[in-house]
């Protein structure tokens, strides 16, 4: 009923669709991160946003992070800190029930990230945070339990002090069926010692180079609900940097994943997976240290996946204005390609700021596009200077040789005012097919995106479940072939900035209402192949024992 | 103690001191050229006396003697060689007396070694260094200066004239520019300075008027191309093509098509207008660097790392030209060597963001 409105409506317009096309609506959190006038960095990097399914309902919920008071880091007993569970109706709405799942959360938190690190077969949050992270263990009852202390989580840096967390990845590094953790630190804040950065004669954030880098961090999963710190053995915290997001994917293909890090105006980070939990930081070897240009730029989030369906997984990150969106096509044998300006994206995103950015195929035509939520990093005070608010766009992926094409207020998103868009999470709240989106910003209401894209296209939705793999199947690899190609993913929750986007994994499948092939390379190296299945469906499918 | 005085009390011969002293008065008197005759004379007396240096060459600046004041300025500078204010005076000297290279040479190391606090002598100091810049073809140093913070809030008629013929690519003083060709300049200093504030809207104004008014004038299609070439890479080539028609001999408008056809991945198009750019200016790092990247775009990794290795000799503090070369070595398989213009790029970037200030 809702296309048919939207298309009525184009008609009458006189207007042709915009292939891809989102609705908002309304959800009832306000992102607050306590914004103040003496512009502590913090306040400006708030926002990480989860989509999962926390009851195994088959219905997607939403989890927020929400700050704090930034002077104490405590959200205190003031409502308008809590971080929010939203139980998915499976219609595109949502219930609040933050205070039976015990999600409130007591700290300045930013990043969420959604693993299930224990096997049990429900989705646990790790909440990454200003000083203080936290670790919940889905109880499988609605409820969950703050489990940081516990599972060894809780220690602070002996040598940097409390961390910031920006980003985390639950990622199996080594491949025996247990989640481990990535944490991607920012960097070192401490609010008592907050340098003063006047721009124009107005007080604003300031430059992260007046702030020093911190290490990022490795937890191993030992399998008894503790982890074990392998930064230092691993050779993560050899490279210390200024992290903004994570993204996982295995990019040369060795059955091991390695890990993207973007910094913020610093050098990317590439850890190769070395085997043994062994990393080696090769960003200048695989050619995405930075752009092709040479200049350092504002590192915002990243998403690694396969973009041209060769198989390879490719990069995006967001940046801020002028620095465009990079684009690397892996070109395999570990090196990458900026493609940013011959797919048009560097004419398209140079006059955008942004800090998540999503690649899934919102049209279903079986090429993966890229959302970005969009926003700058300083205050509104400097409106005057720049776009500090932004509407978010989604870059269509023509999947030939043409150019991407933005589409911002053609796809809707105008529907809302411009604000600082933060987190940014995937997944398919109606079940119609179609990914919808949920978007925070900054002092603002977060914002539902119904998909409602004018076509009837189909899909496939593959919820995959590990046994001895991981129960989430993360890492493993997806190859689906149609009579039109064929195409791939890797499945890894860390996607966007701060957020996660722990859904089953979605194809579009454009005109094609059958999969001919499903192949499935789980972490534990099993190959597992579906043929001749029916498309417009969740699909389960369990690793053979 | 009481000897060291006794000492300098002799030497201060009555002559001397009379003379300065009556040399002082006159100079706050405003009584200029009995002040600079005074002071020739105490100079007389005590040839190495550096306040008399000083206000003397000042004098004879201030009455556009300019040979005079040159020559007392670099008598002043030899004695006092960490003075900035020094060099700074000899180079605005030397500039009046058409010694180009020399004022520039002195005026850079007057403002690195610092003015203390005289605000319109540094604001002289650094237009005339952007001008020089300018004459010297060093265009985008010069416009660095000119857009810099130190012009942001006074960028006047003057500054704005000297910025647009920065940002046209003329070799042109201020006072070269003919006067039917003022507005034109002025109109391009705009615009360039719009630009750097990202004020696209109002850049690409005042370029099409320009364009509009301006059509066969070099430099017009270059400046608006440059603006282009992000948004509208088609457009921005095509006015790269019409300056090239304007000025055949155009290296810039040369490497900025070369370089947006490699960022395309359309090596084989770069590569004529890369070889072109080199073969106009063998000395000039960007062209070496367009054409190594084409070069290495097309496959011929070692053609490639050859230009990016004379682009690296040509301008060995560019970063750019650091990362294209490591990543040439690394393609090639040469690790150690990729490892190594990795690690100096890293150096170099790191002294970069010591400059930085907002984003």
């Amino acid at each position: 009923m809702r296309l048919v409105l939207f298309l009525v409506t184009m008609l009458m317009a006189g207007e042709r669709p915009s292939p891809i096309h989102f609705t908002y609506r309304p959800i009832d959190f306000v992102l607050d991160s306590c914004e103040s006038p003496a512009r502590h960095a913090p306040e400006t990097m708030a926002g990480g946003v989860a989509v999962f399914d926390y009851n195994n309902d088959g219905n997607l919920d939403i989890f927020f992070t929400n700050g704090a008071d930034i002077d104490t880091l405590r959200k205190g007993d003031a409502p308008r800190y809590r971080n929010r569970l939203f139980r998915g109706n499976g219609d595109g709405t949502f219930t609040d029930v933050t205070e039976q799942a015990g999600l409130a959360g007591s700290g300045y938190d930013t990043s969420v990230t959604i693993g299930d690190y224990d096997n049990d077969g429900y989705e646990d949050i790790f909440v990454g945070g200003v000083h203080r992270n936290t670790l919940y263990h889905n109880n499988g009852n609605g409820t969950f339990t703050d489990v940081t202390a516990r599972a060894g989580l809780a220690a602070v840096d002996k040598q940097y002090g409390p961390l910031w967390a920006a980003g985390a990845a639950w990622v199996d590094v080594n491949n025996d069926g247990l989640l481990d953790l990535f944490v991607a630190n920012y960097l070192a804040w401490d609010g008592a010692h907050e340098p003063k950065c006047d721009y124009k004669g107005k007080s604003d954030y300031c430059h992260p180079r007046f702030y020093k880098e911190t290490p990022n961090q490795l937890f191993l999963n030992r399998g008894n609900g503790t982890f074990e710190d392998v930064s230092e053995k691993s050779g993560i915290r050899a490279h210390p940097g200024k992290a903004m997001s994570v993204s996982v994917a295995d990019y040369d293909g060795d059955g091991l994943p390695d890990l993207f890090v973007t910094n913020d105006k610093l050098f990317n980070f590439v850890f190769h997976n070395d085997g043994g939990v062994r990393f080696r930081e090769v960003a200048f070897d695989a050619g995405v240290a930075l752009p092709e240009h040479g200049n350092l730029i504002s590192g915002m989030g990243s998403d690694f996946r396969d973009v041209d369906n060769d198989g390879l997984p490719d990069i995006c990150l967001a940046a801020l204005n002028h620095e465009t969106f990079p684009l690397y096509r892996n070109q395999g044998h570990g090196t990458f390609r900026e493609i940013t300006s011959e797919t048009g994206l560097t004419a398209a995103s140079d006059s955008m700021a942004g800090y998540s950015v999503n690649i899934a195929d919102f049209d279903n035509d079986g090429w993966k596009d890229i959302f970005a939520s969009r926003g700058h990093v300083q205050s509104e005070a400097m409106s005057s200077v720049m776009a500090i608010d932004q509407i978010n766009t989604v870059f269509r992926n023509p999947g030939s040789a043409k150019k991407w094409t933005a589409l911002t207020e053609e796809a809707g998103f105008a529907a809302q005012p411009p604000r600082r868009h933060r987190g940014a999470a995937v997944g398919d709240f109606d079940h119609d097919g179609k990914l919808d989106l949920v978007v925070t910003a900054l002092s603002a209401p977060a914002e539902i995106w119904i998909n409602d894209s004018p076509n009837r296209r189909h899909w496939i939705e593959l919820a995959l479940r590990g046994t001895k793999s991981n129960r989430d199947g993360n890492g493993a690899r997806v190859r689906l072939v149609t009579k039109f190609g064929q195409q791939f993913n890797y499945v890894s929750t860390a996607s966007g900035y701060a957020s996660s986007s722990a859904g089953p994994v979605h194809f579009g499948l454009g005109d094609a209402e059958r999969v001919d092939l499903i192949e499935i390379r789980w972490p534990s190296g099993t190959v597992q192949t579906l043929r001749d299945v029916a498309a417009d469906r969740v699909v389960r499918i369990s690793e053979p024992r | 103690m009481i000897a060291a005085l006794v000492f300098f009390l002799a030497m201060q011969t009555p002559d001397f001191d009379s003379v300065a002293r009556q040399a002082a008065e006159v100079r706050d008197a405003s009584r200029t050229d009995e002040a600079i005759e005074l002071y020739r004379r105490a100079l007389e007396l005590r040839p190495g006396w550096k306040e008399g240096l000083w206000f003397l060459g000042s004098l004879e600046y201030d009455r556009e003697r300019f040979p005079e004041a040159r020559d007392v300025m670099r008598r002043f500078v030899a004695s006092e060689p960490d003075a900035g204010p020094g060099f700074v005076l000899l180079g605005m000297s030397e500039f009046q007396t058409r010694e180009y290279a020399r004022a520039l040479t002195h005026l850079q190391r007057g403002l690195a070694q610092g003015l203390g606090g005289r605000e319109e002598m540094t604001r002289s100091a650094w237009y005339l260094t952007a001008v020089l810049l300018t004459r010297f073809e060093r265009f985008d140093e010069s416009m660095e200066v000119l857009l810099s913070p130190r012009f942001r809030e006074r960028r006047d008629a003057r500054v704005m004239e000297a910025l647009g013929a920065a940002a046209l690519r003329m070799p042109l003083l201020p006072a070269e520019i003919p006067a039917a060709r003022r507005e034109m300049f002025s109109i391009a200093g705009e615009a360039a300075s719009a630009f750097a504030a990202r004020d696209d809207v109002k850049a690409a104004t005042l370029l099409r008027q320009l364009v509009e008014q301006y059509p066969d004038e070099p430099g017009i299609h270059l400046l608006y191309g440059d603006l282009l070439m992000k948004s509208r890479p088609e457009e921005g080539i095509e006015q790269m093509r019409r300056e090239l028609e304007v000025a055949p001999d155009n290296i810039h408008a040369r490497i900025q098509i070369a370089s947006e056809y490699v960022r395309e991945d359309k090596s084989e198009n770069a590569l004529p207008f890369a070889r072109q750019a080199v073969a106009l200016a063998p000395g000039a790092s960007d062209a070496h660097l367009v054409l190594g990247q084409a070069l290495v775009g097309s496959g011929d990794l070692a053609a490639g790392i050859r230009e990016l290795e004379a682009a690296r000799d040509a301008a060995p503090k560019d970063s750019r030209v650091r990362w294209a070369l490591a990543r040439a070595y690394f393609a090639a398989g040469r690790k150690a060597d990729g490892d190594r213009e990795a690690a100096e790029m890293e150096r170099l970037k790191s002294a970069e963001r010591k400059s930085e200030g907002s984003r």
